[in-house]
């Protein structure tokens, strides 16, 4: 037959070359897919539709896209604003006021309390020539803030950290929905063929756990890739089976020789148009490759001492989030299109959820600032700041007023995060809350509006970004989402 | 001033005439086609309510003649002329209150202009279009009725009906028809299909043997016997329904049950053992709506309604009630009622109110746990069910589906869609039988109080002779016997060191047994009272038992605050002179005060007593109190599930028999006949063998609904029997290369428990043995089969989650993926490669795979049932010796071992090993 005459070709020409047969198969496959959908209305209406091939391939965005590759920074359990990036000089003054409160949480939804105000627990100063105010918990990222593109006025739905988390990963508080990383590999596919396009480093298994990272309905190709555990010690932040530990290299390359060339003895005694072969002969490639590329990716010590110590390595406070740092830096370089590095933990009240003991804080901010202003810098000196979008963020804010003594409870109504990089305004503070920093009021970002956004830079239009499930069109925005053009570069 | 503002008025005119005449330039004369451009978008956003559907103000749209026509405002086009036409001011218009269509987004700019231009161009469509069908009439709401088995010329194909019906297909697309594949392929398919497990060396060989000998019919037909009766069968097939009925073990947080419940796999055994006794779907469908109010002391039976059980969301009883809504119906009906919750169904004839009348059939259900034989405690065991608890409980339509905003002024009766209904719906209310109300009556249940209390009572006399013993050794040895114990070791915390201590601890012994004894007797008597009252109620002996019963309950009161005080006393001994003094003299003023009381009360035992508690019910949600939640269980059940389940399972109900074979078919096939197998309505899709799939729905229901005669029917046709292999078929290839008519085998990916078991089993690892608790995902040791893993939305194995596994929120099919990871998971998991060593070693006992030529051929044949070609065979000796070769340079001990291991590694690795053929 022409088509698996043209495979062999490819096949004794390209020696070792799976990937340009795997890429012609994509493209045979395309026929075929067409013609075995003839017989379902909407191609795609049926959960579980054959996917025989889920393409890696890397597809073109909707329009010219500001930014190529998303690092997500998760602060799990909601840092405070009015502690860290949104200073309130009428809180500080107001210390120890009471107010009248609708209660939003579960036990105490529409109850009227009074609540005590309470002042930022840390002196805010000016930075950079754009003048933004920092709290002094974040003194290294604070030398940045010509660099950071701040959205005050953001807000959330959920009130709790499992449905916010949700609703901040997937944009839902309870349903099923994919995460906005598979989202994008949904839509762009992945820009490096030795890795998983979408990864996550040293995730929580709690509020949602791999919930927070699956493809839900799409495709098993875009779930994300966790790399370590929250929970696993960080020298085996690694990826799962990525290595044999029972082979030698020599013979694991020849081991794996022999199974990618019984395939290929396949492609000739099965000419059935099975076009799962080439996938799977290609996901055996791409499994090898990310063999041979992942773990030196994940080695930092190719990385100079100067490099690992800007990102804190070796300090005890800063040091595992210093490596997830650094090692979300050498992924996105190496062309992840989504990677989130994550400052969680399996507890109840999760970092950052100081109900009580706000000056617990400090903690957190010593373990991630410095790492953080490090990826930054590097970011920057490479070049990468450029195409590269930067969100900091939890899943919501905390209240102005205090929760058992010297605590704040969770606020979902108005708290801030910074993107960078990417298509944003350099210097540059977008939406305010009001002038407790209890409630956004001013410039209002919705988180579904920070996806739609987010989408947007990357070159996606959320609108048009669907899927058929269940019978109806998914997007990742829900029937929500504006993009907030005003902090657009 | 003036001049300006004219000036402006007169330049914005200009160019809104230049903007319509070059809109007039560019477009009026490329015609518009409607059947392509028009009618489409009509049918997309208007037909749901103008249209054979629903005809609001009387207008139709699916025909251009019904809409010049148009309704009780006149004609909604005027053709020629779009301006005058209702439809464009309709559909164009500024007021969202006035504006067409009257939800989500208004038209866009360029869709009413093309609208327009149709119209200005005649509004013409073809004369002989035909208005769309009367949605009653759509095929899935007509009973199917046994179709005629067509007559079939080709001798070379086989004489199954199946094959009779499928034939057409081949004929009519001129299809040249595979035939049987090999024996040995033959044989893997059957395994795998009706087991999940593929077959053994001595299967193979058994199999080859019979064939040569007797001919592949009986041989195959014999093999079919033994699988479809084998208890594996109900664990393959039970996993299938198990993703099609959503099985879920629990899920929360921490220890708190949010979703589905505790024990759930009870309902996965009982749908195991259904399918392995061939009981009837029909019977199956039943029990898992209304086991409760059918066979309401049947635990066997209730462990069925774990269906409805799974259905359990702590937070939202609504969600709660929509999932077992679309799901009931999605899989048993293949309708997507969910669609009608918020406004109605915009496909298919059904109302709003329909939704809320298939409510109205769950509203009173909740979940209980009843206990089962041999444990009281309901955290360790016992079978989570339905039951009907809210008799009164009203259903209202929510409007808009918002549940925050019910229409309470008009409470609805449960009740089916008029268009589905043949026979009038009653609902007949079940009185239950005492045990059901009171499942403390329960001979188990009291066996297992009385079981729990001889044990207490049993350890608590060991104790006392301790006690005994340690009082008489520390007495007669003094000092010395004090300082040690029986054992010899010095006395630890809570052991006696003084004579008085050792006194002490004798009385409070004897109080344990005392209390133990009281408790036994306060349960035979509650037991036998509780019986009276139910058997006999007004009698004088009943209130003999019930006083008897209330006086034994206070002793066993006084017993217990006797047997707190004297431990009290004992342990203000041993805490002399410590910080917890104070605390333990607290305690024991408690104990005086609440062993006055009970003195007091048994004074005065009067006639109430506490029933032996045999079930318990689950949290109606977050917000209900102990106090609601130990409410006696009802007399009686609203018998509102047992008519839906009738209506469900009556022969006359169009759906269910033809959905039920469409998913069976689809997993035997690779295919299903209608591909939406959830959504058998007007936008479905309809099926590729209409009269097949009625012939096989008519045949399930007259065989009494026997899910194997169905299994048989497929399996022994030709058509399954066929070859996968396109090879030699290229003239196929352009009439039908998705195989839609079936001219080969759809070869298929094994889903990952099917991965996993085949590992196992190869290596003669695989553990057997059924049913029971499932095993903890993290239990990376165990050998059973992989549906007995855990599997919630918060747990999945780590090994089958890598593969395709089912999503325990919806999975009406499986999806079929290919990536690295899996790659990575068969070339590096602990798993594989052990399983691997293991295989390598069996294959090398005995003497069949001396040489490396017969190891190869002995491997294919084991893991790919095949014997390699010559190339292949070839390429995988030379692989042996260089793998050899690399493992004496690694210092490997015995490299010829080892790179066997390899090769059966790379063969597991293989396409053919995780494919279906």
């Amino acid at each position: 037959m022409q088509m698996n005459l043209n495979r062999r070709e490819l096949l004794s020409s390209a020696g070792c070359g799976f990937g340009a047969l795997a890429m012609q198969a994509l493209t045979a496959d395309a026929g075929g897919q067409a013609a075995a959908s003839e017989d379902v209305k909407t191609s795609d209406v049926i959960t579980g539709q054959k996917k025989t091939d889920e393409t890696l391939g890397e597809k073109p965005p909707m329009y010219p896209a500001r930014a190529k590759r998303i690092i997500f920074i998760f602060m799990q359990g909601g840092p405070s604003h009015v502690d860290t990036f949104d200073w309130k000089p009428e809180l500080q003054k107001s210390d120890g006021k009471s107010i009248d409160f609708t209660g939003v949480r579960f036990g105490d939804f529409g109850q009227q309390t009074k609540q005590t105000l309470m002042r930022p627990l840390w002196r805010f100063s000016r930075h950079g020539e754009c003048g933004r105010t920092v709290s002094e918990l974040f003194p290294h990222i604070a030398r940045h803030v010509d660099d950071l593109c701040f959205l005050n006025g953001m807000h959330t739905d959920g009130v709790a950290h499992g449905p916010a988390t949700l609703f901040l990963h997937t944009g839902a508080t309870n349903l099923i929905r994919p995460s906005l990383g598979s989202w994008l590999m949904y839509g762009l596919g992945t820009e490096n063929q030795n890795l998983p396009g979408f990864v996550l480093l040293q995730p929580s298994d709690e509020k949602g756990g791999p919930r927070n990272y699956s493809n839900a309905f799409l495709p098993t190709v875009c779930q994300g890739t966790p790399i370590g555990r929250s929970w696993k010690p960080i020298d085996q932040m690694t990826i799962d089976h990525i290595r044999n530990t029972q082979l030698p290299p020599g013979i694991s390359t020849e081991r794996f020789a022999l199974t990618q060339r019984l395939s290929e003895l396949q492609l000739d005694r099965r000419t059935d148009h099975d076009s799962r072969l080439d996938a799977v002969i290609r996901s055996y490639e791409l499994a090898w490759k990310m063999q041979a590329k992942a773990p030196e990716l994940l080695d930092l010590s190719g990385e100079t001492q100067a490099t690992q110590e800007m990102y804190g390595i070796g300090e005890k406070a800063t040091d595992e989030f210093g490596r997830q740092c650094l090692l979300g830096r050498r992924l996105s370089e190496a062309g992840v299109r989504f990677v989130q590095i994550n400052y969680a933990d399996e507890s109840p009240n999760p970092r950052w959820d100081q109900h009580s003991n706000m000056p617990k804080h400090e903690e957190h901010a010593k373990a991630t600032d410095k790492p953080v202003a490090a990826l930054l810098a590097d970011l920057k000196q490479r070049g990468l700041l450029e195409d590269t979008l930067v969100w900091w963020g939890g899943e919501f804010g905390r209240t102005p007023f205090s929760q058992s003594n010297d605590g704040r409870d969770h606020n979902p109504r108005g708290f801030t995060v910074f993107l960078a990089g990417g298509g944003v305004k350099p210097g540059f503070s977008w939406g305010a809350t009001d002038e407790i920093g209890h409630l956004a009021v001013e410039g209002k970002v919705h988180m579904h509006d920070l996806h739609a956004t987010l989408l947007h830079l990357m070159g996606i239009d959320h609108e048009r970004l669907t899927f058929r499930h269940a019978g109806r069109d998914f997007r990742p925005t829900d029937i929500y989402g504006r993009i907030v053009q005003d902090i657009i570069a | 001033m003036e001049t300006g503002v004219l000036n402006g008025a007169v330049s914005r005119l200009r160019i809104l005439v230049i903007c319509l005449m070059t809109a007039d330039v560019v477009h009026s004369d490329e015609a518009v086609d409607y059947l392509r451009q028009v009618k489409p978008l009509l049918q997309e956003r208007c037909f749901a309510c103008h249209g054979a559907l629903k005809q609001e103000s009387g207008l139709r749209l699916d025909t251009s003649a019904l809409a010049i026509q148009g309704g009780e405002s006149g004609p909604a086009i005027v053709p020629g002329e779009a301006s005058a036409s209702r439809i464009i001011s309709r559909i164009s218009s500024a007021d969202p209150a006035d504006r067409m269509p009257p939800e989500g987004e208004p038209l866009k700019g360029e869709q009413i202009r093309l609208i327009e231009r149709w119209i200005s161009q005649g509004a013409m469509g073809p004369a002989d279009e035909e208005p769309e069908q009367d949605p009653r009439a759509h095929w899935a709401f007509q009973k199917p009725v046994r179709q005629a088995v067509p007559a079939v010329s080709d001798p070379d194909w086989g004489t199954a009906s199946i094959d009779a019906f499928l034939a057409a297909g081949h004929e009519r697309h001129d299809l040249k028809h595979q035939s049987t594949a090999d024996p040995l392929t033959l044989l893997r398919r059957i395994s795998l299909d009706l087991t999940g497990l593929p077959p053994t060396l001595a299967e193979q060989d058994d199999f080859l043997q019979r064939t040569s000998k007797e001919g592949l019919e009986p041989a195959y037909k014999d093999v079919v016997d033994r699988l479809l009766a084998s208890p594996q069968y109900g664990e393959r097939w039970g996993r299938h329904w198990m993703d099609i009925w959503r099985y879920s073990d629990w899920w929360g947080l921490g220890a708190e049950v949010r979703n589905s419940q505790k024990h759930i796999w009870h309902w996965r055994d009982w749908i195991i053992e259904s399918l392995n006794e061939d009981k009837g779907y029909d019977q199956m469908l039943r029990e898992m709506l209304a086991a409760d109010e059918l066979y309401p002391n049947d635990l066997s039976r209730l462990r069925a309604t774990g269906f409805l059980a799974r259905q359990y969301f702590k937070f939202n009883r609504t969600s709660w009630l929509d999932e077992t809504i679309e799901h009931t119906s999605k899989a048993m009906l293949g309708l997507t009622f969910n669609c009608c919750k918020c406004h109605d169904h915009k496909y298919d004839p059904f109302e709003q109110t329909d939704y809320y009348r298939l409510r109205a059939v769950f509203e009173p259900y909740q979940i209980r746990i009843d206990q089962v034989v041999g444990e009281t405690d309901l955290e360790k065991d016992g079978i989570p069910r339905a039951f009907d608890c809210n008799l009164d409980v009203s259903t209202f339509v929510h409007i808009r589906g918002d549940d925050r905003n019910p229409d309470s002024s008009n409470p609805l009766l449960p009740g089916i869609p008029s268009v589905l209904s043949f026979d009038e719906w009653k609902v007949v209310p079940v009185s239950l039988p005492a045990e059901a109300i009171h499942p403390g009556l329960r001979g188990h249940v009291v066996q297992n109080y009385l079981g729990a209390a001889q044990k207490k009572l049993a350890i608590a006399q060991q104790e006392l002779e301790q006690a005994k013993a340690d009082l008489v050794r520390i007495e007669s040895e003094g000092d010395a016997g004090a300082a040690r114990t029986v054992d010899g070791g010095a006395p630890k915390e809570g052991q006696s060191k003084t004579p008085e201590e050792a006194s002490l601890a004798q009385i409070a012994a004897e109080k344990r047994v005392a209390l133990s004894k009281a408790e036994l007797e306060s349960i035979q008597h509650r037991a036998a009272a509780e019986r009276a009252r139910v058997d006999a109620p007004e009698t004088e002996q009943t209130l003999l038992l019930v006083k008897q019963a209330a006086q034994s309950e206070r002793a066993a009161d006084v017993a217990k605050a006797e047997g707190d005080l004297a431990q009290a006393e004992l342990a203000l001994l041993r805490k002399a002179g410590t910080d917890k003094l104070p605390e333990i003299s607290k305690q024991k003023q408690a104990a005086e005060q609440r062993l006055q009381q009970a003195r007091k009360a048994l004074d005065s035992p009067g006639e109430t007593f506490t029933p032996l508690a045999g079930a318990i019910k689950t949290l109606e949600s977050n917000l209900e109190t102990e106090e609601s939640r130990m409410r006696p269980f009802p007399p009686s059940s609203t018998g509102r599930r047992t008519a839906f389940a009738s209506w469900i399972t009556d022969e006359r109900n169009p759906l269910t028999a033809r959905v039920a074979v469409n998913h069976i078919w689809m997993r035997h096939m690779g295919r299903a006949l209608v591909p939406t197998v959830f959504d058998f309505g007007r936008k479905g899709t309809p099926p590729t063998h209409p009269e097949l799939l009625d012939w096989l729905a008519v045949e399930l229901m007259e065989s009494g609904w026997s899910m194997k005669h169905v299994h048989r029917l497929v399996v022994m046709s030709q058509a399954y029997r066929m070859s996968s292999s396109a090879a030699g078929f290229d003239q196929n290839a352009g009439a039908d290369v998705g195989n839609r008519f079936y001219w080969r085998a759809n070869p298929s990916r094994m889903e990952s428990q099917v991965v996993r078991d085949s590992l196992l089993l190869l290596a003669g690892q695989l553990d057997l043995t059924a049913g029971g608790p499932s095993i903890p995902v993290k239990d990376e040791k165990s050998r059973r089969r992989s549906l007995y893993f855990v599997h919630s939305h918060n747990e999945h194995q780590k090994f089958l989650a890598m593969f395709d596994d089912a999503s325990v929120l919806d999975c009406y099919r499986r999806a079929e993926s290919i990536v690295p990871q899996q790659a990575l998971a068969l070339e590096n998991s602990e798993l594989a490669s052990t399983m691997a060593a293991k295989i390598a070693e069996n294959l090398a006992q005995g003497n069949l795979a001396e040489t490396d030529e017969q190891f190869c051929r002995l491997a294919f044949r084991l893991l790919l049932c095949t014997e390699p070609n010559e190339e292949e065979l070839q390429l995988a000796l030379k692989s042996l010796q260089k793998l050899t070769e690399a493992a004496t340079t690694a210092k490997r001990e015995q490299p010829d071992r080892f790179a066997r291991q390899l090769l059966v590694l790379a063969l597991i690795n293989h396409n053919d090993f995780v494919t279906i053929r």
